[in-house]
Order: structure tokens, then sequence, then C-alpha cells
């Protein structure tokens, strides 16, 4: 079947930085990608090439099979991408309900039961706070209702930038749950740029990593954990050395 | 929902008031008076255009003054030409609407500080390039047919005025448009990633807010029957525009209206009493300061119903806290 979304040597140079190097994803149908790496790896980066924020110096992203390179963002969204920010972008001086509402593609009672704003603002809790202003909710809210917000363009692919920076343990527990609904029941293929490797591993059924813009290791969650060019790339070279040292202490 | 059906007819009742008292006021007050009045409405449709540009959408232009020269310009062209007045300044208005749209292409890319030095800029340009262009008469500037029936351009500036004010509350507080509009101010990346063509509508909102402008200064020209750069093309035009609707309150619908009728009123009354002052800028200076000090929503915020139009609205669900308390 034809991917989701298929990236094809893509490279971007910010002036002389080269900031992502020749990655390759392809996401099939319905799988939940992780997407992970330390700081300044690129992954957002990349996320930014393939919603059309910014045009790559090179490669390829099709979405269906569609080249979406050189075209403008809302014609990304058109086609099926939606996405969430690592840093907050509500429009903190909307309310909670025009936030979704604004993004609509239609009149709401128009819209397929689950995409309607009370059922999207159920999905993730705040149904309470419909005429709240975005930038009025708590830190953990304003998260939940970017994915709500995204859900409600109806999109194929969901491109989710660090949804679980700043959260406790028991709130990502329950985005989870909430990111593993999303792509059970509305039947959306997941991208995640994620750090909380408890999330990761327990959702993603497989992992691309990033270091300096390349792709130093790609598989399954399993895969990633015991590959020592992750952990070396995260905690830096001769650290199982290290190890070894301390267990003999 | 009671409450709400009863303060819709409030306000329905309150705007027929108003509008039977615009349509009596020239038969009611001497001619120098209705001057002044008409000034006001001026200046009301003027503020209220720069209000749908930088209060909702949230990019601040410094040289909206350009549209209203272009407009009297392009008007006094037209009727030289023989173009009836009314035919002259309609098409004004879409001169400077697609004016606006041409210029916007390039500039509307542009953020904060940076769009409005390139608004200021270009409205700069416009004012030289009048002076030398053959047709404008330069620096003596073009004179009008005169008409002399003040109530006549009363009730044009009331008609444009009224036009201006529905539109601009119909567009940016009851259609999905405005919440579009609102989105591009609070998040410009996120309305374009999400799906919002941004630069299709930001060009329309800015021709929109340069039409209105054009048509103003097509009837100002054939009002006042001598134009030259300095008196519709100076940079004070579009200054005016910015404080009064930040005086006014910036983003509702009744900013722009109280801070035009405050300032062009005062400056007329100093003028009354003082004759040609510079005074007039100097509280304009200190009116600004206080307002961005005190009372940094504008006027609006001491009427707590005027400012709420850009606050949520509380009867959505009337019982939901309740039902979560008790259960």
């Amino acid at each position: 079947m034809e991917p989701v979304l298929a990236v094809n040597s893509l490279t971007h140079y910010f002036g002389g930085l080269r900031a992502v190097h020749n990655l390759n994803i392809s996401l099939r149908q319905g799988v939940i990608h992780g997407l992970i790496g330390p700081n300044g790896a690129g992954k957002t980066t990349a996320f930014n090439l393939i919603t059309g924020v910014f045009k790559p110096s090179q490669g390829n992203i099709e979405i269906f099979g569609e080249n979406l390179v050189g075209k403008p963002s809302h014609y990304c969204a058109k086609k099926g991408i939606a996405r969430t920010f690592q840093n907050l972008r509500l429009f903190s001086r909307l309310t909670v309900e025009e936030n979704i509402r604004v993004v609509q593609r239609g009149q709401d009672k128009n819209l397929p039961e689950k995409y309607r704003i009370k059922q999207l603002l159920k999905l993730v809790g705040l149904e309470n706070s419909t005429s709240n202003f975005a930038g009025d909710l708590p830190y953990g809210a304003q998260r939940r209702l970017e994915i709500a917000r995204a859900l409600a363009i109806q999109p194929k692919l969901l491109m989710l930038d660090e949804p679980a920076a700043g959260m406790n343990p028991s709130e990502t527990d329950d985005l989870t749950r909430l990111i593993r609904k999303i792509n059970e029941e509305f039947s959306i293929t997941v991208l995640l740029i994620e750090h909380q490797m408890r999330l990761v591993m327990e959702l993603c059924h497989e992992i691309t990593v990033l270091s300096f813009g390349e792709v130093i290791s790609r598989g399954t969650p399993e895969e990633i954990r015991n590959d020592a060019k992750v952990i070396e790339a995260y905690l830096g070279k001769g650290v199982n050395k290290l190890r070894g040292n301390r267990a003999k202490c | 929902m009671e409450y709400v059906d009863n303060s819709q007819k409030r306000n329905l009742i309150w705007i027929a008031l108003l509008v039977i008292v615009a349509t009596v006021i020239p038969f009611a007050i001497s001619s120098f008076w209705l001057r002044i009045v008409t000034g006001v409405l001026m200046w009301i449709g003027l503020a209220q255009s720069w209000n749908i540009l930088a209060g909702y959408m949230g990019y601040v232009s410094f040289g909206h003054g350009a549209f209203f020269g272009l407009g009297a310009y392009v008007t006094a062209i037209a009727m030289s030409l023989g173009v009836h007045f009314i035919i002259s300044a309609l098409i004004a208005g879409v001169f400077t609407a697609a004016f606006a749209a041409i210029i916007g292409y390039p500039t509307l890319r542009l953020q904060g500080a940076y769009f409005a030095i390139a608004t200021w800029a270009f409205a700069e340009a416009i004012r030289q390039i009048v002076l030398v262009l053959p047709f404008t008469g330069g620096a003596y500037g073009m004179r009008l047919p005169p008409m002399l029936n003040e109530n006549f351009f009363y009730y044009m500036m009331l008609l444009t005025i009224i036009g201006t004010v529905a539109i601009a509350y119909y567009l940016m507080h009851k259609a999905k448009f405005g919440l579009k509009v609102k989105a591009i101010r609070e998040e410009e990346i996120a309305a374009n990633v999400l799906g919002l063509d941004v630069t299709r509508i930001k060009i329309s909102v800015f021709a929109l807010s340069a039409f209105f402008p054009g048509i103003l200064g097509g009837i100002y020209a054939y009002w006042i029957t001598y134009i030259h750069p300095d008196s519709v093309l100076a940079p004070v035009i579009a200054d005016q525009m910015v404080v009064m609707t930040m005086l006014g309150g910036l983003g509702t619908i009744a900013g722009p209206i109280i801070g035009a009728v405050v300032l062009f009123m005062g400056n007329r009354l100093l003028w009354v009493f003082w004759g040609d002052t510079s005074f007039y800028l100097v509280l304009v200076g200190l009116a600004v300061a206080l307002v961005i000090l005190f009372l940094p929503s504008g006027l609006v915020s001491l009427v707590p119903r005027l400012g709420k139009k850009d606050k949520p609205k509380v009867d959505d669900q009337p019982n939901s806290s309740v039902t979560e308390h008790t259960k």
C-alpha cells in the first residue's frame, strides 16, 4: 500500500549549517512513528519542512504520492497533515471553542460526529472550558487543546512536536492513552517527536533516531533501546565503559 | 437565553435611536457645528478602517493616510474628467483597495515594526510621487467643482460610516472570517499550518481596510473642494487614525468610534476657543501616554459592556460549573 508520508533524501541548510541531512522516512497507514534524538538533532526542522514552514534545500516530501515540496503550509494541511508545536502556539485570545471552530472546514453541524467541537473537547477533557480564553488554560490543558485543534482539520497524519513536554508522569500516561485512542479510533497515522522515553517506548511502533541532522538508527523500540550508537548519541562516547566501572565499584 | 435576546433588542433600540438622531442632526444644529460633526463622522470611518487591520489582525500600518489621500486624488481626477461624484468616489474606493492588495502582497510578509516602517515609507513615496506627477497639480494641488450643500456631505459621510461600522462588525464579530483574522493576529504560523490561507486573508483585510479610506478621501475632496499633498497625504492623518483607535480601544467596534469623537471634538473645541494652536499635539501626546499607562485597553474598558465584545460569552453553558460541583 502507498505510504501516508514518504520523505526521501531530505536535506536542509540554514546558511552553512546542515540541519537535516539525507533524511528518509516512510510511514505506513496507521503506524505511530517516533522521531527522537538529542537537542539540536534536526527533529523540529524536519517537522517544519514536512509542513511547508520551510522549503527544503534538497529532497522529496510526498503525501499519498503527491509532492509537497514548495507548497504553502495551508496546502499541506488541506492534503491531510496537521501538527502541534513544541512551544505552544494556541490562539491565546480566542476561546477554547473558537480555537477549534476557526480551523474546522465547514460548519460544525455538517461535520462527522467525532470531529465536532463538543466531541473533540470531550476527547481531550476540556468540555467544561469551552468559553475560557485558550491563553488562560493551565499548561497541560493547553497542550491537549493543541491536539484537539489539530484533529479538527480531519487530518490523515498527525504530527506531534514534544506533546509531553513539561508533563508529570501521570499526565504523560493520560497523554499516551489519548494518542493511542486517536491512532486507533480516528485511524490517523502519527509522527511524534518526544524526549520522554516512557511515552515513546510505550507508544511507538517504529522509531527513527536523529543526531546532528542524520539518521543514526531506526527500528522497533526494543531495537533502539539496545543500540549502542543511540546510547552514545545521548550520553557520549565511553559511557558503556563508565557504566562498567561503576558496576565494579 | 432570554438575557441575550433582551440585550440584543436593547442594542437594536439604541442603534435605531442613534440613526434617527443622526438623520435629524442637520436640521437641529448650525452649519458651523454640522461641519464639525461631519468631520467626526469621517474620522470614525478612518479610525475604524485602521482598526480592522491593526486591531483585529495585529498589523500596525503607519501608511493608512495614503489611502485617504489616494482616494481624494482619484476622485478629483475622475471628476475633472466629467465622471459623476458618486461614481468617482466608488472608483476611488475600488482603486485604493486594489492598490492596497498590490502593495500588501510584498509588505504583509513583514511583521511588527518592519511592516509599520514599510507602510510608512510607502505613504511617503506616494506623497512624493503625487508632487511630481503631471496630472495631480504638484504642490499646487487640485480644485474640485464646489458644491455648497453641507447636508449632502453630512449624509454621504453618515452612509459611508454606517457601512464601514456595519461591515466591520459583521465580518469581525459575526462571521467566521473574523475568527480567522484574529487567529492570524494570535499565531500566524499555527493558522497557516492548520490550513488557513493566511496570505489571501491578510491581503483581503488590507484591501478592505483601504477601501473605506479611499471613499472617505473622495467625499472629503469634494466637500473641501481643494486638495494638495500636505492636506490629504500628510503623515498626521495616519497618526490620528492610530491614536484615535488606541485611545478608544484596539480591536473593538466601539473603541475607534469613541476615540474619534473624543479626539476630533477635542481638537475642534481647542480650535474654537484658542484658534490654531499646536497645543492639541501636546494634549494628544499626553492622552496617549495616560491611556498606555492606566488604560491599556482604551477608553472602552471604562464601560464594561462595550469593551466586552472581544471577550468570551459566558452564556454558552449556563449550568456546566454548577453540575460539576454537585457531582
